[in-house]
């Protein structure tokens, strides 16, 4: 019959075709051929056509004639474990994602590299979370729990306050295992509990609806309407505020503070193209690139003075604000997500 | 025993070379590499600290106990509902039957992501059925609350599944002759004692069958855990090892647990592969026709008694909430424009417009026609890849005997590793090899490796049951082995190739674990759009895009169902 006949002779066209492209496709990868290059690996949001990259990059490369290639790698955890994959022969110069959490793993692995731009005293010292300038600052946010002022008219006020009965499986958590707000929120508790946060979660576990292994689909599930409460950041009702024109979410300031998140960027130990790297990080702590942020990362600018746009106005900055020291976190990291465990798996 | 007279062994050595090359570097090298990973320590030497970590401490141990525990009752639940299914099927034709079984055939190769937030969109807390009770019944709160805990696990699980369970009971119900069953009426058995007597016997290698294959997708299930489970309480060891992998970063424990479930899913492989034998073979000595379903042995819906027909009507009901209303809550929304969450919304194809001619922040117009373009690129080249090698393979084993089980259940083990082990392992061969990540052929292989199994399971029966009286006839005649082959053979397995072709093709296009982890840089396909999409806040472009990879499955099962169906020979 002919058909198999064609079949075969079908299949081995693709093949060739396959082939081809198999080595053409590697070709897609910008050989370093001379030219001043730049290897950046971010997390997801930060590569998106909706987030900071896509307009940053071609203003820097306008800027210094440097070509940047931006590597998207799923989420910050992600692109630190790529970036250990790759320790002894590193891709990328910079690496963009550790916050206060992860920084203690990013010192640990050694896959970083010191630099202390010039622009570093036009940011608050308080932001400022490595002091041996590994990783330099580039946003911060607050932890909070948004709900929806339509379903609820007398919110939270204090970490305690989750544990009303009123709130029972209203609330949205995620996975500090798998999420940084997860793990935000989990080091939150530990801050306010100390030894005792075991118990608190115990005691936490009749108000959350589920725990979601991510941001994104934890988020989802509040704004579908499945839960009245969910953990995020005190920018997010700036968000509906700016793309939908409704301000049904709000974000709660709890009396006690909230927790906070410093993101940054650092440059890669025995990086291909330190200098063009450096530039970068300089570049990264002006207005141009920090005035970016807001509205593509929707999270606060550490350059001082940054103009904020008006719909952040819904987004509040707490006066207390929460911040383990990282020492703390790595000894305890381990140890803190164990007792997490035991305590939700009941 | 059939023996196919006249394939000298040489040539059927032939059939296997080709897919064994295929299988030992594109799925054993890989998973070697990953097994690896689970007995050597940080010094490269031998060590089984990790496995006996994994299989000694209480926390692994209640997770791969829960694992198999939800996936049991899960194929339990699917079972359950599939048999009557089963029964509907193997008895009745009605109209629309055909297009019934290609809706329900859908959900199964769809993206998990798209399918669970079917599912909530559905039975959520402010999912559409909650939404109608509350109006209905002016309540404050939602009625059922059936999310987010241990029964919508099972639940979820039997809507994708149970079809599986219906058409493989169903194929073999319909099979041979009724006299079994006039014989035990004209005895005086009624009813019950029929079923108990003929009909369960006759169907029990189908639901052992069927029972083990919805086991092993329950066992490795995943995005269903996720999110439809709560959280850490109900975790299995697909999640556990994902976030290992992904986020722990602890290679060498999550390779430990693959090897745990690797094992165990072959002993759930092997049930299934001896099993399905059994039920080809079942006709053996009718091998001179093709023991194909017969119209004449059906009734239409005007010859069922009322009372039948009720039953009917509500396990009609029962199917349509658990399979096409998630679906349709997925189309619905997408159809939807509701600016900022307000009730005012109204019909529209603003997505679709959105999706397809650019505007909104979130996908640019070019990503969703490249997504779509790449899909199928993709796709077809999967289906034509797997069709080469499953058939082959089929062709190997078509024999009975020990070799072609054992050939057979080997062949088949990619269905019971975990994606996300694969595509892992995958990355671990680019990073050897040097290979760029930059060629999307990988995407591909890796979808072959998934794919060409269910190419094995669908060739392989039909293969089998051709029985080997025409080609004996051929062969007497003076027909060369390959005559046979060319003249005979192929033409009748053509409908079960282009089947199982259409079926990789699906199971292609809603991949998205281990394309999430290959894709090169920009490479985007249906199910990652749709991911990042989700990852987007567009959840109403999330489900434009998955209406459109709903219809496209649905399309093709159908044109499935009309090729294999030789109802009109």
């Amino acid at each position: 019959m002919k058909f198999f006949r064609a079949l075969y002779a079908g299949i081995f066209l693709l093949f060739f075709i396959q082939a081809g492209v198999l080595f053409a496709g590697g070709k897609q990868e910008p050989a370093a051929s001379g030219s001043p290059e730049l290897v950046i690996y971010a997390y997801d949001s930060f590569v998106a056509e909706w987030g900071p990259g896509p307009k940053v990059v071609p203003d820097f490369e306008k800027k210094t004639g440097i070509k940047v290639t931006l590597v998207s790698l799923g989420d910050a955890g992600q692109v630190l474990s790529k970036a250990i994959l790759e320790k002894d022969e590193p891709q990328a110069d910079i690496i963009v994602g550790i916050d206060n959490n992860l920084l203690a793993k990013a010192l640990q692995s050694g896959v970083l590299s010191s630099y202390k731009p010039v622009g570093i005293k036009n940011i608050p010292a308080e932001l400022i979370f490595d002091p041996s300038y590994h990783v330099i600052p580039f946003d911060y946010g607050f932890f909070s729990i948004i709900y929806d002022s339509q379903k609820i008219q007398n919110p939270p006020r204090s970490l305690d306050d989750l544990l009303q009965e009123r709130f029972s499986k209203s609330l949205i958590l995620m996975d500090p295992r798998t999420s940084s707000p997860g793990m935000g929120f989990l080091l939150w508790t530990v801050s306010q509990y100390g030894s005792k946060y075991e118990k608190y979660w115990r005691e936490l576990m009749p108000s959350i609806l589920t725990i979601t292994e991510g941001w994104d689909s934890g988020y989802g599930l509040f704004t579908s309407g499945e839960a009245p409460m969910v953990l995020s950041y005190t920018t997010s009702p700036a968000y509906h505020l700016e793309y939908e024109k409704t301000k049904r979410y709000k974000a709660t300031l709890f009396k006690n503070g909230n927790y906070m998140q410093v993101e940054g960027m650092g440059i890669t130990k025995n990086a291909p193209h330190r200098k063009a790297a450096e530039q970068f990080i300089d570049f990264m702590l002006t207005e141009d690139f920090q005035s970016v942020i807001p509205l593509t990362n929707w999270m606060f600018p550490v350059l001082r003075d940054t103009p904020l746009p008006d719909s952040y106005s819904a987004a509040p900055e707490p006066e207390k604000k929460i911040m383990l020291d990282y020492n703390t976190i790595e000894t305890n990291y381990d140890k803190w997500l164990d007792g997490w465990v035991k305590a939700v798996s009941k | 025993m059939n023996r196919t007279a006249g394939n000298p062994s040489i040539s059927r050595t032939l059939f296997i070379v080709l897919p064994a090359v295929f299988f030992l570097f594109c799925f054993v090298f890989p998973l070697s590499l990953v097994l690896s990973q689970a007995v050597t320590d940080s010094d490269n030497g031998f060590t089984l600290n990790y496995l006996a970590e994994v299989v000694r401490s209480s926390y692994f141990l209640r997770i791969i106990w829960f694992t198999v525990y939800q996936a049991f009752l899960s194929a339990v639940f699917s079972l359950l509902l599939g048999i009557p299914g089963a029964y509907i099927l193997a008895h009745f034709t009605f109209p629309g039957k055909k297009i019934l079984q290609a809706v329900t055939t859908v959900p199964f190769v769809l993206p998990s992501i798209l399918v669970v937030l079917g599912f909530i969109l559905l039975f959520g807390n402010n999912g559409a059925i909650n939404k109608l009770f509350m109006s209905l019944f002016h309540l404050q709160t939602p009625p059922f609350r059936i999310l987010y805990k241990f029964p919508a696990i099972i639940l979820a699980h039997g809507f994708y599944n149970f079809p599986i369970a219906m058409r493989v009971i169903a194929a073999v119900w319909e099979k041979g002759s009724v006299r079994n069953y006039e014989a035990a009426r004209s005895l005086g058995a009624r009813g019950f004692s029929v079923f108990r007597t003929i009909s369960l016997p006759k169907i029990l290698p189908g639901i052992i069958s069927a029972g083990s294959l919805i086991f092993l997708f329950c066992f490795l299930s995943f995005a269903v855990i996720l999110v439809l489970g709560g959280g850490p309480r109900f975790t299995t060891m697909e999640v556990e090892m994902y976030r290992l992998v992904k986020f722990s970063l602890d290679f060498k424990k999550a390779a430990a647990l693959a090897a745990v479930q690797l094992s165990l899913s072959c002993l759930f492989l092997f049930l299934y592969t001896k099993f399905q034998k059994q039920i080809s073979y079942r006709e053996g000595s009718s091998g001179a026709v093709l023991s194909i379903s017969n119209r004449a042995g059906k009734q239409t819906l005007r010859e069922i008694p009322l009372l039948k027909k009720f039953f009917l009507g509500i396990y009609f009901l029962l199917t349509a909430v658990l399979i096409i209303l998630p679906l349709c809550a997925v189309v619905f929304r997408s159809l939807q424009s509701a600016p900022g969450w307000s009730s005012n919304s109204h019909l529209s194809l603003l997505w679709y417009k959105q999706l397809f001619t650019g505007g909104g922040r979130s996908l640019y117009a070019h990503t969703a026609q490249t997504a779509i373009a790449n899909t199928l690129i993709v796709s077809v080249s999967t289906a034509v890849l797997s069709v080469l090698l499953g058939t082959s393979a089929s062709f190997f084993s078509r024999k009975q005997g020990k070799l072609s089980t054992i050939t057979e259940s080997v062949l088949l083990l990619p269905m019971g590793i975990s994606t996300i082990m694969l595509g892992f392992g995958f990355l671990q061969l680019t990073h050897i090899l040097h290979i760029r990540r930059g060629a999307y052929i990988l995407v591909i292989l890796a979808h072959t490796v998934i794919a060409f199994p269910f190419v094995i399971r669908t060739v392989s029966p039909v293969l089998q049951n051709l029985g080997s009286a025409h080609s004996e006839a051929a062969a007497t005649l003076g027909a060369k082995p390959a005559q046979v082959f060319l003249t005979i053979e192929a033409p009748l397995i053509r409908p079960a190739v282009i089947a199982g072709g259409i079926f990789a093709f699906s199971l292609s296009a809603g991949e998205i674990n281990a394309t999430l982890m290959l894709a090169p840089r920009g490479f985007v396909t249906v199910p990652l759009a749709i991911y990042r999409l989700i990852g987007a806040y567009n959840y109403f472009g999330a489900c434009a895009l998955g209406s459109v990879l709903i219809f496209l499955c649905a399309a093709a099962f159908y044109f499935v169902d009309k090729f294999l169906s030789l109802k009109d020979i």
